[in-house]
């Protein structure tokens, strides 16, 4: 028993110190000013229009969730040596005012949703709905909200100013093209086929931006638990329109999406970015990699006809 | 809450019993087996006094999942389920070599091992999500199990572990009464009573191990507590308690799948823990060894 | 010679040093042996290390020749009413059966002559009627006999009985010295820990006198002098003027 109890008090030794490690830290020879993102999307998007002016950090890493995400000692570090901090919004990512609260100083919070229209979570009273980022439209709306902050973040006169000015034209006619190429794409689905199923409500806004239908298992958030019932019903429904895919999540656990799949006739695809963009090194490695991926995945399934997406017509 | 007993709800119920779906059928099943394990494996840890020793063990499964995840480099679940099986034995062997030590008893043991192992289960899934590999997701939701989700393999395997623990049980009943009651004496009649304590730690692991998956860790606790301690009001004889426990296990089981399937929202682990709890008041209330028989828990004695 | 039970040297310690220190003593057929100390002496300990239920620093246990698990199964042992869960789920008559396990095993079945023995036991100790009640619902009197007769139905040699006359009644008291005096008669070996000095010449014939040492064993007359006492008692006792002694309650 001793010898278990030592060699237990030791390797908690060993993992607490190996803890102590890692992680991007404030270097000091960087003059650029540093931002901190939340989510995966905001990461890119502020490096997009960004460019080399800021340097970003983003707080959460591909396929991580945050909803349940707990931010360590390092995270609090990074919001304490930033400049600048741009967060989702409508409660996503509770955890980051906790964060911003304990750093201390003052520092432009940028809430990226500001002036997106919300929707309401479904069946709950109150409480705001926060995946908008698949409403292309609304993106914009956040891509503003970002280059705005910067602009006023580096001066508003001066030639960095003029950079990320250009920066976000560029972004905006890009995401602009793809609403349009988004569109192109979703039309072609049969349409007794534009339904989508996921493990948890992250399309809603996705839905309402392109008039897909979304049904999800689990709800808004990944921390419900799902009864049989409300399983049994996405069944029915997706044995009844005769829906061919139906799909997993990239940061969610897909135990629930696959047991729609073994009792109706439906495939499993995906998974779908939701919640997080892609790994760097992949095709979904940018938000807009992330949109055309899914929508690439979404087109296949349920029988349209995909073309890739360029910026050119 | 609208109307919860409508005529939609019992066209449902009368739904239930054509099975329709397997999934359903998975669930209840599951539920059911989850019940009669374990009250079994529970009631002897009720009667020891380490009620909660199965809550320490199941959120001991963290550290253990986590490692096997990094090991492999994927989720694979074979490899994730012994991962935690090791993990959460490793936790109850420490929980019974710190409460031997002088000045701990077991319930701080218990404190202290839920805290750290799954203190350390946080830390490594903390660790993960900062990993570049974006195939982690729901790694802790191996923890907060769902019956709804459950298929056909994991049914299985909950299965022959639950046949393997009640026989084991079954056979070694007169070793595990005595040594429980009176280790001294099963000492002295040649029962080796370290080794049952161990056989009963490793029974204990792999019941939480696969009832996670069903029900999720703070209800696995429950379902080791609950119905085995209804059973001590009902019952004043040991294979009673193991018999009316796994009764009272199952019906939970049932009950619980039963208003999953009834009602959206409800999902089958929580309603399973209401009616555990349910039967429990019944049974403290109105049992043969219960508050009232008992004139408020003391034993009514016998003159001299 | 071949003693019905020999302990020599036996020595057990709870980490802060011995608890029974370098034990000695032999014990013969029939011998009815009390054995005497204040509280820590070890005398709980003495015996559930003979019992094997804990482990001795050294020494060793011989019975009738002799060692190690055989002979501790030729040990029966009566626990001190304190240490037992009352609350568990068993019956009077699921205790007394445990006794019958050492024979018939993790599976055997029970025999006619088995549940003989269960029967008999029950009935020697005087608790027939209360068979089918859960130990809570009895005594205290009552609750020592049935561990009294557990011990019965074992059918060993030599039986070791843990303070089993510590809050009993008049009844009960005499009813156990009975059985135990009948067990000697009869050629079994019996050794208590007994808690009261005043009562402990009538019971026994030898006293084993102990504090973590032996300080003195042998017949009831030789062994149970003031001088000795007091060495077993230290500054605890008081020696009255009819040569009788009086303990300090602790």
């Amino acid at each position: 028993m001793r010898i278990i109890f030592r060699v237990f008090i030791f390797s908690l030794a060993l993992l607490v110190l190996s803890g102590c490690d890692k992680k991007k830290g404030a270097s000091s020879d960087d003059k650029r000013p540093l931002i901190v993102a939340t989510t995966t999307m905001l990461t890119d998007l502020t490096r997009q229009i960004g460019g080399d002016i800021v340097r970003v950090e983003g707080i959460m890493k591909p396929g991580s969730d945050p909803h349940l995400y707990q931010p360590t000692p390092q995270d609090a570090r990074l919001v304490a040596s930033s400049q600048m901090v741009v967060k989702s919004g409508m409660n996503l990512e509770g955890w980051i005012d906790d964060l911003i609260e304990n750093a201390g100083g003052t520092r432009p919070i940028v809430n990226a949703s500001t002036g997106v229209k919300a929707l309401k979570m479904e069946g709950k009273a109150g409480g705001l709905d926060p995946h908008f980022w698949f409403d292309l439209e609304a993106w914009t709306v956040a891509a503003k909200n970002v280059g705005r902050a910067l602009i006023s973040l580096v001066g508003k006169d001066t030639p960095e100013a003029e950079i990320i000015r250009k920066r976000l034209d560029a972004y905006l006619q890009q995401v602009g093209r793809l609403d349009v190429w988004v569109r192109e794409q979703l039309s072609s689905i049969p349409r007794d086929q534009r339904v989508l199923v996921t493990s948890h409500d992250a399309f809603a806004y996705f839905g309402r931006a392109y008039k897909i239908e979304v049904v999800s298992v689990q709800g808004i958030s990944t921390e419900q638990k799902a009864s049989q019932r409300d399983l049994a019903n996405i069944i029915e429904k997706v044995k009844k329109q005769r829906v061919r895919a139906v799909f997993s999540e990239t940061s969610v656990n897909p135990a629930l999406i696959e047991q729609v799949a073994r009792e109706t006739d439906a495939k499993v695809n995906g998974p779908l970015y939701s919640d997080s963009i892609g790994a760097s090194d992949g095709p979904a490695g940018t938000f807009v990699g992330t949109v055309t991926e899914n929508i690439r995945m979404l087109t296949e399934s349920l029988g349209g006809e995909y073309f890739p997406f360029t910026l050119e017509p | 809450m609208q109307g919860f007993f409508t005529s939609e709800t019992f066209a449902r119920a009368v739904e239930f019993f054509s099975f329709q779906y397997s999934f359903t059928v998975y669930a209840l099943l599951a539920s059911i087996l989850v019940g009669a394990v374990c009250a079994v494996v529970g009631a002897f840890l009720v009667l020891r006094g380490m009620s909660l020793l199965g809550d320490a063990v199941g959120h001991a499964t963290l550290p253990g999942v986590c490692a096997a995840f990094v090991i492999v480099g994927a989720k694979e679940m074979g490899a994730l389920m012994i991962g935690a099986l090791v993990s959460a034995f490793i936790a109850a062997l420490l929980v019974g070599a710190i409460s031997d030590k002088p000045r701990t008893r077991p319930d701080a043991a218990i404190g202290i091992i839920l805290s750290v192992f799954f203190g350390i289960g946080i830390l490594m899934l903390s660790y993960i999500q900062n990993s570049p590999t974006a195939a982690q997701a729901g790694l802790d939701s191996f923890l907060f199990g769902n019956a709804a989700a459950v298929s056909r393999e994991q049914l299985y395997l909950l299965a022959g572990v639950s046949v393997v623990l009640i026989s084991g049980v079954a056979i070694f009943f007169r070793y595990l009464a005595v040594a429980t009651f009176d280790p001294v004496f099963a000492r002295s009649i040649g029962i080796p009573t370290r080794v049952v304590h161990y056989g009963l730690l490793g029974a204990l692991s792999l019941a939480v191990v696969v009832s996670v998956q069903a029900v999720g860790v703070v209800l696995v606790a429950a379902m080791l507590i609950i119905p085995p301690s209804s059973a001590l009001f009902l019952t004043k004889r040991l294979p009673g308690v193991l018999l009316i426990g796994a009764l009272l296990g199952v019906l939970s089981g049932a009950l619980g799948a039963f208003a999953s399937y009834l009602w959206e929202g409800v999902a089958t682990g929580p309603a399973m823990v209401l009616c555990a709890g349910f039967f429990f008041g019944v049974a403290l209330l109105f049992g043969p060894r219960g508050m009232f028989k008992d004139r408020g828990g003391r034993r009514v004695r016998l003159a001299d | 010679m071949t003693y019905a039970l020999e302990v020599k040297g036996l020595s057990v310690s709870y980490g802060r040093g011995p608890v029974v220190n370098k034990m000695s003593f032999a014990l013969d057929k029939g011998d009815l042996v009390g054995i005497v100390g204040p509280n820590g002496a070890g005398k709980s300990s003495l015996i559930k290390a003979m019992v094997g239920a804990l482990t001795p620093d050294e020494g060793s246990i011989r019975v009738g020749g002799d060692s190690g698990k055989k002979a501790t199964r030729r040990i029966t042992y009566v626990p001190q009413r304190g240490e037992v869960d009352w609350d568990f789920p068993v019956t009077v008559e699921d205790v007394v059966t445990q006794g019958r396990y050492g024979k018939v095993g993790l599976l055997g079945r029970f025999g006619a002559e088995d549940r003989r023995l269960i029967a008999e036991a029950i009935d020697l100790v005087g608790i027939g009627e209360l068979k089918s009640r859960q130990i809570g619902e009895l005594s205290g009197g009552q609750q020592q006999r049935v561990f009294l007769a557990r011990a019965l139905a074992q059918q060993g040699d030599i039986y070791l009985l843990d303070e089993p006359l510590v809050g009993v009644d008049a009844a009960t008291e005499s009813a156990i010295v009975e059985v135990l005096r009948n067990l000697g008669d009869g050629g079994k070996t019996v050794m208590v820990v007994h808690h009261d000095l005043s009562t402990a010449r009538e019971y026994f014939d030898k006293i084993l006198l102990m504090n973590k040492d032996r300080i003195a064993f042998g017949p009831v007359d030789e062994v149970f002098t003031p001088q000795l006492l007091q060495k077993t008692y230290g500054g605890r006792l008081t020696v009255l003027g009819s040569g009788s002694v009086a303990v300090m309650a602790d």
